[in-house]
């Protein structure tokens, strides 16, 4: 087992690592650059939709903080975009919409009508043919009529934000709009790590010495651990389809964090509590995950995250083997007591080079705090700390080639 | 500044590592075995301090055999890779003299060596600073 500072330890390098699966501050700052360029495109004063009060909003991964690198180093990064016109449903159809907003995009005078990648079934997808290595998705949606979410109990400042969106399989089925809410689910998201996420803004401001920091670089235990469980689930399954979603990690993960400090506390808690049965329900036979922001209640069916589980039992399995491996995986490093094997099994995970970065960057750290008399060793073990009998004294290795 | 004696030497090994062992002989020679631990993840590194008046200071890992980094062919800053005999500071500017308490000196600067050699083990980087001469150096060595 391990001690509590030994835990502090491995929950240091593991949140250094994680870091380095986050988007670059270049790449953060030319996705948001450019999403509000395409919002300018779409809902500027030239454009024929500027009279819907058009708004774009990052959604999924981006808007939660828990944007996670691809497996493979080539893959671009997947973030999706909320297009929202105030349109009212009785006055538009799905591909009304849908073109709507395509035919903007494809004008002549677009930029981005060389850049849209084939259509999907919600949105439409912008290619970037250049470093930064992503693609947006883009799904345009019109306001829901949201008095049935209050009706069945879901507060109105998370049921406002509830969206129709498109679905091009479906809309000569006569089918009803789906419906989502990307920005209610981020909102109950949030609120799950809200304590963490104050006291961690809070000493950050104090040790960066600023009034703001910026709402992407305060990442909390649980936006780590997914993150975190991403990649796990990544190593594993590669870009199988069949994958656990990263929208079930998400949600039984907020379900399952209790706000703990550290992230190897988080882990652990998070890993212990996935499969809880409050959150992942067997219901006659079915398996149910709701949309915490979609409930069933009084007939009405709700989201069930667990859909695709029914149609496909294997998916299911995915997950209860996923889960199972990243327990032990998980467990594993508690006994090990040897850094380089706990790095060489980190990095089967995380990757070699975010790793080797980051064990780079903490013993250049130790030998800085040497430099300036503040490295001290524990006598009876020879740790190496701020706290110590015996000062680290300045000195240079030497040696020979033999 | 004036020699410690062997025996303040070993008292003070005794007093920090109360678990090791010390054999002394007169004002001459000493010998320290013990086990360091650089950081609350690591394994501990059972190791052996020699000081001989004629021959200065000399430090070993006896266990365990290190692995080396990927791609490498030696240890970094060592005098020995068979006999794990490591290098942890430059004799030719004075870092080490003998009015130094081994558990101020040498047995930190060996706790961090194992430090920056776990990490070297898995990165092929050494970060712990420090200068690594040619062969040709090696007679200029006596004192360590």
């Amino acid at each position: 087992m391990f001690t509590v500072e030994a835990k502090q330890q491995f929950s240091n390098l593991l949140e250094k690592s994680i870091t380095k699966l986050d988007l670059t501050d270049a790449q953060f700052e030319a996705i948001t650059e450019r999403y509000r360029a395409v919002g300018e495109w779409l809902g500027g004063e030239d454009s024929p939709l500027a009279k819907y009060y058009p708004d774009i909003k990052p959604q999924g991964s981006l808007r939660l903080g828990t944007v996670t690198r691809p497996w493979l180093r080539d893959d671009e990064f997947d973030l999706d975009f909320t297009f929202k016109l105030q349109i009212p449903k009785v006055s538009i159809t799905q591909y009304g919409l849908k073109h709507m907003v395509g035919n903007r995009l494809k004008d002549e005078r677009s930029r981005y009508k060389d850049m849209l990648g084939k259509e999907k079934r919600r949105c439409w997808t912008i290619n970037y043919s250049d470093e930064t290595k992503f693609h947006m998705d883009i799904v345009p949606s019109i306001p829901d009529d949201f008095t049935w979410l209050l009706a069945i109990g879901v507060p109105y400042e998370i049921a406002k934000h509830a969206v129709c969106i498109t679905d091009n399989e479906k809309w000569n089925n006569g089918d009803d709009w789906p419906k989502s809410n990307p920005e209610g689910y981020a909102l109950w998201f949030l609120d799950k790590m809200k304590t963490r996420h104050l006291l961690l803004e809070a000493s950050m401001r104090k040790s960066m010495q600023v009034d703001k920091v910026p709402e992407h670089k305060i990442k909390t235990p649980l936006q780590r651990s997914i993150q975190l469980l991403k990649r796990h689930r990544d190593s594993v399954f590669g870009n199988d389809k069949d994958k656990p979603a990263s929208i079930i990690i998400t949600t039984l993960a907020a379900y399952a964090y209790n706000n703990e400090e550290n992230l190897y506390d988080a882990m652990s808690s998070i890993l212990s509590k996935m499969d809880d049965p409050t959150y992942l329900r067997i219901e006659n036979g079915l398996y149910v995950i709701e949309n915490p922001v979609s409930p069933s209640s009084n007939g009405y069916p709700g989201e069930n995250f667990a859909d695709k589980w029914n149609e496909k039992p294997g998916k299911a399995t995915n997950f209860f083997v996923w889960l199972e491996t990243a327990r032990s995986y998980f467990k594993s490093f508690s006994d090990m007591r040897d850094m380089p094997l706990m790095a060489k099994s980190l990095k089967s995970v995380i990757g070699e080079r975010y790793v080797n970065e980051s064990l780079n960057e903490i013993a250049t750290a130790q030998k800085e705090m040497r430099e300036g008399g503040l490295l001290k060793m524990a006598a009876g073990t020879g740790i190496l700390g701020t706290e110590g009998r015996a000062p680290v004294s300045n000195h240079n290795f030497h040696g020979i080639d033999e | 500044m004036s020699r410690v004696s062997l025996i303040l030497q070993a008292g003070a090994l005794k007093s920090y590592f109360p678990d090791s062992e010390i054999s002394r002989y007169r004002e001459g020679e000493l010998t320290w075995v013990g086990t360091l631990t650089p950081s609350h993840i690591s394994r501990g590194y059972k190791v052996r301090l020699v000081y001989a008046r004629t021959e200065g200071v000399k430090f070993y890992v006896l266990e365990p055999k290190l692995e080396l980094a990927p791609g490498a062919v030696s240890l970094p800053h060592v005098y020995s890779n068979a006999d794990q005999r490591i290098c942890l500071f430059t004799p030719l500017q004075g870092e080490w003299h003998e009015g130094m308490y081994f558990v101020r000196s040498i047995v930190p600067w060996a706790s961090e060596w194992l430090s920056h050699y776990e990490v070297w083990a898995v990165t092929g980087d050494w970060n712990g600073g420090g200068t690594q001469p040619k062969p040709d150096s090696e007679k200029q060595d006596k004192n360590t």
